[in-house]
């Protein structure tokens, strides 16, 4: 009986072999053990030995050919013995070794790219679980937990200052009291409900949730409780952009990365702030307290929302470690993958539009800090310098100060400082 | 009737007594282990054991952790219930092949066609100034091996209930010693009896905050409670007693009904079973319950020290407890 | 002691010629048809695995049918053995039911181990049969256990233990000799030495010529025999186990033999030439023992080929009907892990 000469399965994870020679002519007599043929695996190049006594025949596969296993590659024939019918018109299956891998490559890649949809209120499980059973519209509550969490006792509280729910067929007497249920902190979700909206088509409605109402309710409370102060000059960049060049090489090779100006910014900022401390200050319970390390905040937009990713110890760091630090922040916060801690805590925010072409503007102060720092776009101004008009690379920098906290001069100096500082950047060595 | 006679012995005496009672009742029941004879043990636990039973039963082996665990594995694959002690419970790296190659997947290996019916005793923990090498608490380990079961005694009338349940199982069953309860002294009855393996107890009722701790987290938990007692602070302490397998019903409950919970234990806290507590409990019907997240309380993650400071900052203490339970029971309060 | 093993070709040789006359002609016959089986039943599980009808590895014994056979040839029914990962041959040799063993290198439900175990870990436990431990060495150290449950039972039976040369170089040979030694437990502790512990010539991994001469650190008897002489195995065997039975203690069996196959089904042979593995193709044990027998006038050449045919069809048979059992269920398998 004709015995089959297969493709073999060498490997607990092999589906095909490429073959390679055969180490016998067709028409041979070979002897069972003896080498017929040579395949490659993933692993290496493989001799199989001759399964039974006879002559080789019926000879299908040929060198590169990708085989499944178990697919008959010729038979060993007795003597006088004729080819197996079925195998007369079969051809070997082959399958073209790129297009196979291509197959494995789409198989193992996956989509994993998914947003993760921040949660709109911070609430822990039983007081979502009371919410929802007491009805209770969560964004209508500030939690007393941690970072404004909601616990069960905030729910339960709230629940007790909330009119009692008008049944239909319940009278109910006396008036209760709306304004106890109010919150201390300003909530946005209350902002002008007498003023009409517009009689238009609604695109869409947007619920002032998650990180939008933290944004709303933190600038709410910095627009109407701390009054600004807003000063502005404009900056020579020609040494800033001159320092800039001659560090961009050396920065990327030690870094990787290339040294953008809010960094240069951030390092002057870092450097000139320790001598303005109300600048880099907080108000807390009728105290100011004057901040030793410099936490910078540096203002990032992602999707709509506004970040601010924070750069501890800005002062300790140089202008290598602060391109690292706020590549990766950035980078990190584009992706949404800072810790809610990276985006807490900064004592001095910059926010730099210039990439938008915008040329000044005013910022809002990002509370508990006392001031922050607005960057407009770099313009080639003409000046006059040495009596004559040049043009020269003008940025504008609006500081913009709690007056509770600093005053107009305070603001100033700073502003007059980091301008010598930039325009002589070698001070930042 | 029978009249249960009840007196106050230690930890270290409940084990023994378990021991010696077993081996009355069966004879199949043996100990090895080294030093366990003549010398009655490292900690003196088998002290007495080799006049009762001759040197054949209480079995003085060489140092040889692999064999011995092979031995025990090998006498429990013939019919015999043998209890292994290993010295200290870091000396069971030596004996981990036999423990998770051979005994924890015989049964199952092998169809279901046989059983390893044997206890492993490992004195385990910190605290006696014993360092790195001779303090670990490695539980975790074992935890993750289909086949073993793990029991951590935390008080004399568990030790003894517990071991006479785990001798009498049909599984490998870890029994660890914590070190420092050998000298605790409790009530426990004279008589044989069994504690079941997958059985936590509620050790202290409380409604504020759940403390899920086993060994001698137990101890610290309880006066951990007490001092927190004094400021209102009510808390429930609930000790699984075995960890796998583990009573998860009795550790949901007491979360539902606290809403708030803390887990400790004396492993390093990364990769520790307090992990595992954690998810269980989160993955049930308790999350619905919570009011705070949960918190975990575990070792540093270092080796055990030598110096004194070092060693008990290396591990939750009451304080450490006290600190952690207050300030979660206070959370969003 | 150098041992030198003769190349089989015309003219069948062993050094315990004497036990052609002592032992039964059924015994003689008996150990002819187990090597055969042994034998086809590795290729038959090569030619399985091969089609893709397998879903493991598989580590072949083919080369070493005479040590499996002549060791258990010794024993009592009652008597028992622990062995290893290349372990088809003493499952076969204890007596094992080939279909059931097929099954189970099938991972079907019907096997030995219900295909919780496959190739690597066949147990027959009623049959005496304690089970294969993939662990190199790892078997050595429980074998200590079930001797001393032996011995603490006062019982007649003992136990062969087997491990591959690799294995004499865990710390758990060592642990595990010296204890069974101390404690003169019933167990014969055999090495199933083929040379390889996988890729590594034992001349590469230890100092000494004979694994045997390790006995003299544990005071025990240490013999290395021609282990592709089934009749050489079977005397050294039987010696040690009147020793083990007696309550002397164990002995240490080096059985000097070949794997002609690689380590298992991923092995590229780089560390041995073709012509080596040629070589110890022509010390066959079986055509040597074939050759032995009928020399000897113990069988006619039509007897050996009428044992031999019975095999492979007994192998065939056990294939083909294994084929069509049911696969397990994964079904509460988490209920299986624990005993009640």
């Amino acid at each position: 009986m004709a015995t089959e000469v297969i493709m073999p399965k060498v490997d607990m994870v092999m589906e095909t072999g490429t073959f390679v020679e055969w180490l016998k002519k067709e028409g041979e007599h070979v002897n069972k053990g003896d080498p017929l043929f040579v395949i490659d695996t993933d692993k290496a190049a493989i001799e199989l030995e001759s399964p039974a006594d006879g002559i080789l025949a019926g000879v299908k596969a040929r060198i590169n050919d990708v085989i499944p296993v178990t697919e008959i590659i010729a038979y060993i024939l007795a003597p006088g013995e004729a080819l197996p019918v079925k195998s007369v018109p079969q051809q070997v299956v082959t399958i073209s070794a790129p297009a196979r891998s291509k197959v494995r490559a789409a198989e193992t890649v996956t989509s994993v790219s998914k947003t993760i949809e921040p949660r709109d209120v911070r609430v822990t499980p039983v007081a979502r679980r009371l919410a929802k059973e007491l009805q209770i519209d969560l964004t209508q509550l500030t939690g007393r937990g941690p970072r404004g969490r909601i616990h069960k006792a905030d729910v339960l509280a709230f629940q007790t200052q909330q009119p009692p729910v008008e049944h239909p067929g319940v009278l109910t007497v006396g008036v209760t009291s709306v304004e106890s249920a109010t919150p201390m902190i300003p909530a946005i979700t209350r902002v002008a409900p007498q003023i009409a909206l517009p009689d238009a088509r609604r695109k869409q409605v947007v619920p002032v949730a998650g990180a939008r109402k933290i944004i709303a309710e933190r600038m709410v409370h910095s627009a109407f409780t701390a009054p600004h102060i807003n000063l502005s000059l404009k900056v020579d960049m020609t040494e800033a952009i001159r320092l800039r060049e001659r560090v961009l090489e050396p920065l990327k090779i030690q870094t990787g990365q290339r040294v953008s100006f809010t960094a240069i910014l951030a390092r002057a900022v870092a450097t000139v702030l320790p001598h303005h401390p109300y600048l880099n200050a907080s108000l807390s319970d009728g105290n100011i307290i004057l901040w030793e390390d410099i936490h910078l905040g540096i203002a990032t937009s992602v999707e709509e929302n506004l970040i601010v990713p924070v750069i501890r110890e800005a002062q300790n760091r140089n202008l290598g470690q602060l391109v690292m630090a706020m590549a990766d922040l950035t980078d990190r916060a584009r992706n949404r993958r800072l810790t809610p801690a990276e985006m807490m805590g900064s004592t001095f925010t910059i926010s730099n539009l210039g990439m938008f072409g915008i040329e000044s503007f005013t910022a809002i102060i990002n509370p508990p800090e006392s001031a922050i720092l607005a960057v407009g776009r770099m313009v080639d101004t003409p000046v006059a310098h040495e009596g004559q008009i040049v043009l020269r690379p003008m940025m504008e920098l609006t500081a913009s100060a709690d007056h509770r906290v600093s005053d107009g001069a305070t603001v100033a100096r700073f502003l007059a400082d980091l301008k010598v500082t930039l325009e002589n950047p070698y001070l930042l060595i | 009737m029978t009249t249960q006679t009840t007196r106050e012995i230690t930890y270290l005496e409940a084990v023994r007594e378990a021991l010696v009672q077993e081996m009355r009742a069966d004879k199949e029941v043996f100990l090895i282990g080294e030093d366990v004879g003549t010398y009655g043990g490292a900690f003196g636990v088998s002290k007495g054991m080799l006049e009762e039973f001759g040197h054949e039963r209480v079995r003085d082996t060489p140092i040889s952790e692999a064999a011995i665990a092979g031995a025990a594995t090998g006498a429990a694959l013939m019919g015999m219930r043998p209890v292994m002690e290993v010295m200290f419970m870091d000396f069971l790296t030596i004996s981990t092949n036999q423990l998770v190659n051979q005994a924890a997947k015989m049964r199952f290996m092998f169809g279901g066609k046989c059983s390893i019916p044997m206890v492993i005793r490992a004195p385990s923990g910190s605290g006696t100034g014993a360092a790195a090498q001779h303090s670990q608490s490695l539980e975790a380990w074992f935890v993750n091996v289909p086949g073993i079961k793990v029991v951590a005694p935390s008080s004399p009338y568990d030790a003894k209930g517990l071991l006479i349940a785990a001798i009498r199982d049909n599984n490998p069953v870890l029994f660890m010693e914590h070190k420092l309860l050998y000298r605790l002294k409790g009530p426990v009855p004279e008589e044989s009896y069994c504690i079941p393996l997958q059985s936590a107890e509620v050790k202290r009722e409380g409604r504020d905050l759940t403390i899920v701790a086993y060994s001698i987290m137990v101890p610290r938990a309880l006066e951990a409670a007490e001092k927190l007692a004094a400021e209102g602070i009510d808390i429930e302490v609930v000790d699984p007693r075995s960890l796998n397998p583990l009573d998860e019903e009795t550790i949901i409950r007491s979360v539902c009904k606290t809403g708030r919970v803390l887990i400790a234990h004396e492993a390093p806290l990364t990769g520790g079973f307090g992990g595992e507590l954690a998810a269980v409990i989160a993955e049930s019907e308790a999350f619905d319950y919570l009011d705070a997240p949960i918190r975990r309380l575990g070792g540093l993650n270092v080796p055990i020290p030598y110096n004194r400071t070092l060693e008990r900052a290396a591990v939750p203490q009451v304080e450490d407890i006290v600190t952690a339970a207050r300030a979660l029971a206070q959370e969003g309060k | 002691m150098t041992v030198v093993i003769p190349e089989v070709d015309e003219v069948g040789t062993s050094s315990s010629q004497h036990l052609l006359v002592e032992l039964p002609h059924e015994k003689l016959a008996w150990m002819l048809q187990r090597m055969c089986e042994i034998r086809y039943f590795e290729e038959k599980a090569e030619d399985l695995y091969i089609r893709g009808l397998v879903h493991g590895t598989m580590h072949l014994s083919i080369g070493q049918e005479a040590g499996s056979v002549g060791s258990i040839a010794t024993l009592r029914p009652e008597d028992l053995i622990i062995h290893h990962h290349r372990g088809h041959g003493h499952t076969i040799a204890k007596g094992a039911n080939l279909t059931t063993m097929m099954a189970e290198f099938l991972g079907r439900e019907s096997g030995y181990c219900r295909g919780r175990g496959g190739s690597m870990h066949i147990a027959d436990i009623p049959g005496g049969n304690l089970g294969a431990t993939g662990v190199v060495g790892g078997g050595i150290p429980t074998a200590v256990g079930i001797a001393l449950a032996l011995q603490m039972h006062r019982s007649e039976q003992i136990l062969l233990s087997y491990f591959g040369d690799g294995a004499t170089n865990e710390g758990e040979f060592h642990e595990s000799l010296n204890m069974a030694s101390t404690w003169k437990l019933p167990v014969v502790f055999i090495c199933d030495n083929n040379q390889y512990g996988m890729s590594m010539h034992v001349s590469k991994v230890m100092n000494i010529e004979n694994i045997s001469t390790r006995a003299a650190s544990y005071g025990i008897p240490g013999k290395t025999v021609d282990g592709n002489d089934v009749l050489a195995v079977y005397e050294a065997v039987l010696e040690a186990d009147e020793r083990a039975r007696s309550g002397e203690g164990p002995s240490l069996i080096d059985c000097l033999s070949y794997r002609w196959r690689g380590h298992s089904k991923s092995d590229r042979n780089l560390y041995r030439t073709a012509q080596e593995i040629d070589e110890w193709k022509h010390k066959c044990p079986i055509r040597r023992f074939k050759n032995v027998l009928v020399d000897a006038a113990v069988m006619t050449t039509d007897e050996v080929e009428t044992l031999d045919q019975a095999a492979k069809m007994a192998v065939d048979r056990a294939a083909e009907e294994a084929l069509t059992f049911p696969e397990p269920s994964p079904e509460n398998m988490e209920d299986e892990v624990y005993a009640p």
